[in-house]
């Protein structure tokens, strides 16, 4: 089950558009669900995600220009995750600080976002994963910003963590593989 | 007839019978359509006379025996078709001279006045002589048979006739018969035409032919005959029908012809088709492109033009605009290098427009299609060099004009197009003027739908960020413009736009500073500007552990006006500091605090900006200047709690990013913000918040500055040991109440816990096992004793949680870490264990 997460774009306070290069990855039919970090900012974008796929799960980023829920929790493919942006947590991503946000959604994937900085991390027996800002944007706590965006693989009691990068122009893939303990 | 052709071979008699077939074309009744059935029946048999014709001449009779029989019929009519076909018949037997016969034959057609029935019959001349002519390598030329030039002159004669015939049919008959005369002159129309078509396709043709002979005569008939229907076919005729090669030529007097017509041609229709033709030869062949260039065809078509429109003043708008369209299709095609020409013509086209389109749609879509050419021609740069298309466009609709902005900016959106330069963005800001503010003929702001205008201010916004120059200089003037234009639009529209410039200013900001970091002299203003700062204005703060009191910040006026002072002149006449452009960007945060209702994007942008200051511009003051600005507007202009709450997180959290402080401001805002936590209204909230305060004293080290981190483990035990006090209170609150079941505080305590041990793990300052054990040995009880009260298992879950947390801490403990984590006790505690029940 193939799961997109993706955020931070500040379209259009900071960005204007989707790189070109990641419109192209993301064709409607592929994509299962689709976990919104939150700061998209503008409703249009709503549409455009819609587009992807009709199970969307949006949470309120600090810049978002509609409201949508602080935190999200769903099952998806035998996982239970939780989603929030993550400007809510002082200091900001900070694992630990995190940890306890997962702890107290009870949740085995944690996703948020708001550093604009691309992170999968583990906190105890919880993975954390940060899709970073998909459009590059400014962030007041980061000089430079990669565009990414994760795709998230779910399988069983595996989950395959896929990011995208934006390197020079061309599009870059790792992947981070996690078991869920039983 | 032809029983007496087949059967009986008699020539008399088939003579006899064909005259009178003949003579039925003689009637007068019948319609152009009809007629001309009747005509094909006849020219079939006429085809198998023919036949016997050629079959008698080869028994012996000669053809000019059966030219003179022929001439015996005794009616005109029938007499000169039978003439044609023996004459036809006579030069191909080249028994004669094609040009006498040729000659002879036009002549005599002329006896046939009626002109239905003239101009079949001089159809059929027409058809019968095709490739008899004597033509340039044509076996019928020379030896007195001619050559080119009778050729010519026999279907000129024809022609001539021909259209005089055709013209004379429109007085015929009555006036109220008019509109279906016309129709049927339409019909008949190729008769004429093929007279030039074949004219044009005699290989002996050439140019100096053509322009010597050909076209004067032509254009002296078409333009003489003063018929309105003629005209706008033949000219037309004459367009498609001869090389473009030849038009290149004679330009000046095709043009020359154009004012001379009757007024109702649609002389636009002309022009444009001999315009596209000649764009479309251009394009096929560089040569002629040159030509072109030098022969100055585009000065001569906008003349041409010109002289239409004063010729003929009533022209429809829409025809008008038609020509210019098909003038800027053929400056695009033939000389895309010179953009001046594309102004000319939207100038030209401004003028004969003059009173505006008056709601005439048809005209209105051929201006959009007339202002969409230079963008699909031209990139759009170059497009915005065009002075006189805004001009243009407001002549369009309101909701026409808003499409075509809209389409501009998406041309540059959607290709990554970069605007330099001020003049430009100048320029592109009038272009798209209806999405900017009220114009007239739309409808004002205010009543829009909030929709509608959030749709197009977020294109604009997205626009912003295509406006660029490397020079901070340059690209901070680029954004003031935008500003100012903007602020046209009112506060319904600027609230989506607004943040997209401070964010683009906010990136100068960083690029300056690191620029300057890069440099040391550059860097020496900077930190004139942070020392200056560090010479602590004078602040009072007041605070205190209890919530009753109110918080006042003063910091002298005179203070942040001297700093500003130490900016102006730090900054030379043609750079530009971070300090003074984040002055321009909190000037911006004011305007978006006035907007009604939306206090929170205003916070939001102080705080980035604030951030910015603080790491990299590290100007000390003006960061301080951005917090203080945020508390004021928290307590002045937010009132709502959740708002409340998320703001003060915000604060809060970018706060914690700062390493610019000095003690005595980092101090102030520290209380500040201990204070206003204390201060919310739910007591989960308040807990909350002040422990997320205690991250105030102790920062993560800087990744930038080594050594400046906030290290104050006294202020974050405080802080810690207030929020327990909080959650007691919470506590008892449930106790009083007597809500059994409310086990919401101890995840407070929890919480709290957790502080506790974020700073444990980090080893802080007396943050030692005696003092996380007792916190852990409470909520152990806590939790315990809730198990008695049956209430809500959430507290309980989170606990197990977290003690399993603490333990995988324990476990994975390394270093120093493993004496500290082992002094720690944990009890077990299993969330589903029945062992408690």
């Amino acid at each position: 089950m193939l799961i997109l997460c993706i955020g931070d774009l500040h379209i259009p306070h900071r960005a204007c558009d989707l790189p070109q290069q990641f419109k192209e990855l993301l064709k409607p039919g592929k994509i299962h669900s689709i976990l919104s970090t939150g700061n998209l900012c503008c409703k249009s974008f709503i549409d455009y995600l819609k587009n992807l796929t009709s199970d969307i799960h949006l949470v309120q980023g600090d810049f978002d220009e509609f409201t949508s829920p602080e935190s999200s929790i769903v099952n998806l493919g035998g996982f239970k995750i939780g989603i929030s942006h993550g400007h809510q947590v002082v200091p900001w991503g900070d694992t630990d600080r995190l940890g306890h946000m997962q702890r107290q959604m009870d949740v085995d994937i944690l996703i948020t976002g708001h550093t604009h900085e691309y992170k999968v991390t583990t906190c105890g027996s919880g993975l954390q994963i940060n899709p970073g800002s998909a459009t590059g944007a400014y962030s007041t706590c980061r000089n430079t910003v990669t565009p990414s965006f994760v795709l998230l693989d779910l399988d069983g009691s595996k989950a395959t963590v896929y990011v995208y990068q934006l390197v020079d122009g061309k599009v870059k893939v790792e992947k981070v593989d996690y078991v869920k303990p039983t | 007839m032809r029983k007496s052709i087949e059967e009986d071979d008699n020539l008399r008699e088939a003579l006899r019978y064909s005259a009178a077939m003949l003579g039925e074309l003689r009637t007068s009744l019948l319609s152009p359509q009809k007629y001309y059935e009747l005509y094909m029946m006849v020219f079939d048999q006429l085809v198998n006379l023919e036949a016997f014709f050629s079959e008698e001449r080869n028994k012996g009779r000669s053809f000019s025996e059966l030219y003179e029989l022929v001439q015996h019929a005794g009616n005109v009519l029938p007499r000169l078709y039978l003439m044609v076909a023996v004459g036809c018949l006579y030069i191909r037997s080249k028994e004669a001279k094609a040009k006498e016969i040729l000659k002879d034959l036009v002549e005599l057609c002329k006896g046939v006045q009626h002109p239905t029935r003239g101009l079949f019959l001089r159809s059929y001349l027409c058809q019968r002589s095709k490739g008899l002519l004597p033509d340039t390598g044509s076996p019928y030329e020379g030896n007195g048979g001619g050559d080119i030039h009778d050729a010519v002159d026999f279907l000129l004669s024809n022609f001539i006739e021909m259209n005089k015939l055709w013209v004379r049919m429109q007085h015929q008959g009555n006036a109220r018969d008019k509109e279906k005369r016309e129709q049927e002159r339409q019909q008949l129309q190729d008769l004429v035409g093929k007279n030039l078509t074949y004219l044009s396709q005699l290989d002996g043709l050439d140019y100096e032919l053509y322009a010597g002979m050909v076209l004067p005569r032509v254009i002296e008939q078409v333009v003489s005959c003063k018929d309105g229907i003629a005209q706008q076919y033949l000219m037309q005729c004459i367009i498609q029908g001869f090389p473009d090669a030849f038009h290149l030529g004679t330009l000046d007097v095709l043009l020359g012809a154009l004012p001379e017509l009757q007024p109702e041609v649609k002389v636009h229709a002309i022009m444009s088709s001999l315009m596209d033709r000649l764009a479309k030869y251009a394009e096929s062949d560089a040569a002629v492109m040159q030509r072109l260039l030098e022969m100055k065809a585009f000065e001569k078509f906008r003349d041409s033009i010109g002289r239409v429109l004063n010729a003929q003043t009533d022209m429809a708008a829409a025809d008008k605009v038609e020509m210019f369209v098909a003038l800027m299709n053929f400056t695009g095609s033939v000389l895309p290098n010179i953009v001046d020409n594309v102004n000319q013509v939207l100038a030209a086209a401004h003028a004969a427009l003059a009173t505006g389109l008056s709601g005439d749609i048809k005209a209105e879509k051929q201006l959009v299609a007339l202002l969409t050419i230079p963008l699909t021609k031209y990139d759009v740069v170059t497009g915005l060099g065009l002075t006189e298309y805004p001009i243009l466009m407001g002549l369009l609709r309101h909701r026409t004009h808003k499409e075509l902005a809209s389409k501009i900016i998406h041309a540059i959106v959607d290709s990554g197009t970069r605007i330099h330069s001020v003049e430009k963005v100048a320029m592109l800001f009038r272009f798209i003027s209806p999405l900017i503010k009220d114009v007239e003929g739309g409808p004002r702001v205010d009543d829009m739908d909030e929709e509608d205008i959030e749709e197009e201010q977020v294109l604009v916004a997205r626009l912003i960020h295509s406006l660029f120059h490397e020079d901070p200089v340059i690209h901070h003037a680029i954004l003031s413009l935008a500003k100012s234009e903007l602020m046209h639009g009112g506060a319904r529209r600027v609230r989506h736009t607004l943040p997209a410039l401070g964010f683009c200013a906010l990136q100068i900001v960083r690029r300056i500073s690191s620029a300057s970091k890069a440099s040391p002299s550059l860097r020496n203003n900077a930190e004139c500007e942070a020392g200056f700062g560090a010479a602590s204005p004078d602040i009072n703060a007041e605070t205190t552990e209890t919530d009753a009191e109110a918080v006042n910040i003063e910091v002298k006026a005179v203070d942040a006006e001297a700093e500003a002072d130490v900016t102006a002149a730090a900054a030379n006449a043609s750079e530009l500091t971070a300090g003074a452009l984040l002055q321009w960007v909190l000037e911006l945060c004011n305007v978006l605090a006035e907007v009604p209702r939306e206090p929170m994007m205003a916070l939001r942008m102080l705080l980035a900006a604030g951030l910015a200051a603080s790491e990299e511009a590290r100007v000390e003051l003006l960061a301080y200047q951005f917090f203080e600005e945020a508390f004021t507007l928290y307590e002045e202009g937010i009132s709502d709690q959740r708002n409340r709450v998320t703001a003060l997180h915000s604060i809060i959290g970018t706060l914690n990013r700062c390493y610019i402080f000095g003690s005595e401001n980092r101090d102030a805002l520290t209380q500040n913000a201990a204070a206003y936590s204390s201060r919310l209204l739910k007591r989960s909230d308040q807990c909350h918040s002040v422990c997320e305060c205690s991250h105030l004293s102790w920062q993560d080290d800087s990744t930038e500055v080594p050594g400046v981190a906030v290290r104050d483990s006294a202020r974050v035990m405080s802080c810690l040991k207030r929020a327990l006090k909080i959650a007691n209170s919470a506590k008892q609150q449930v106790t009083v109440a007597a809500r059994a079941g409310d086990c919401s505080y101890i995840t407070l305590y929890i919480e709290i816990l957790e502080h506790y041990l974020f700073y444990f793990d980090r080893s802080v300052e007396n943050f030692t096992a005696s003092v996380l054990q007792p916190v852990i040995d409470m909520v152990q009880s806590e939790v315990m004793l809730s198990l008695t009260k049956a209430g809500d298992s959430e507290a309980r879950r989170l606990w197990s949680k977290t003690l399993e947390y603490i333990h995988q801490l324990k476990v994975k403990a390394t270093g120093d870490k493993v004496v500290r984590y082992s002094a720690l006790q944990l009890p077990s505690f299993q969330q589903d264990s029945k062992a408690y029940l």
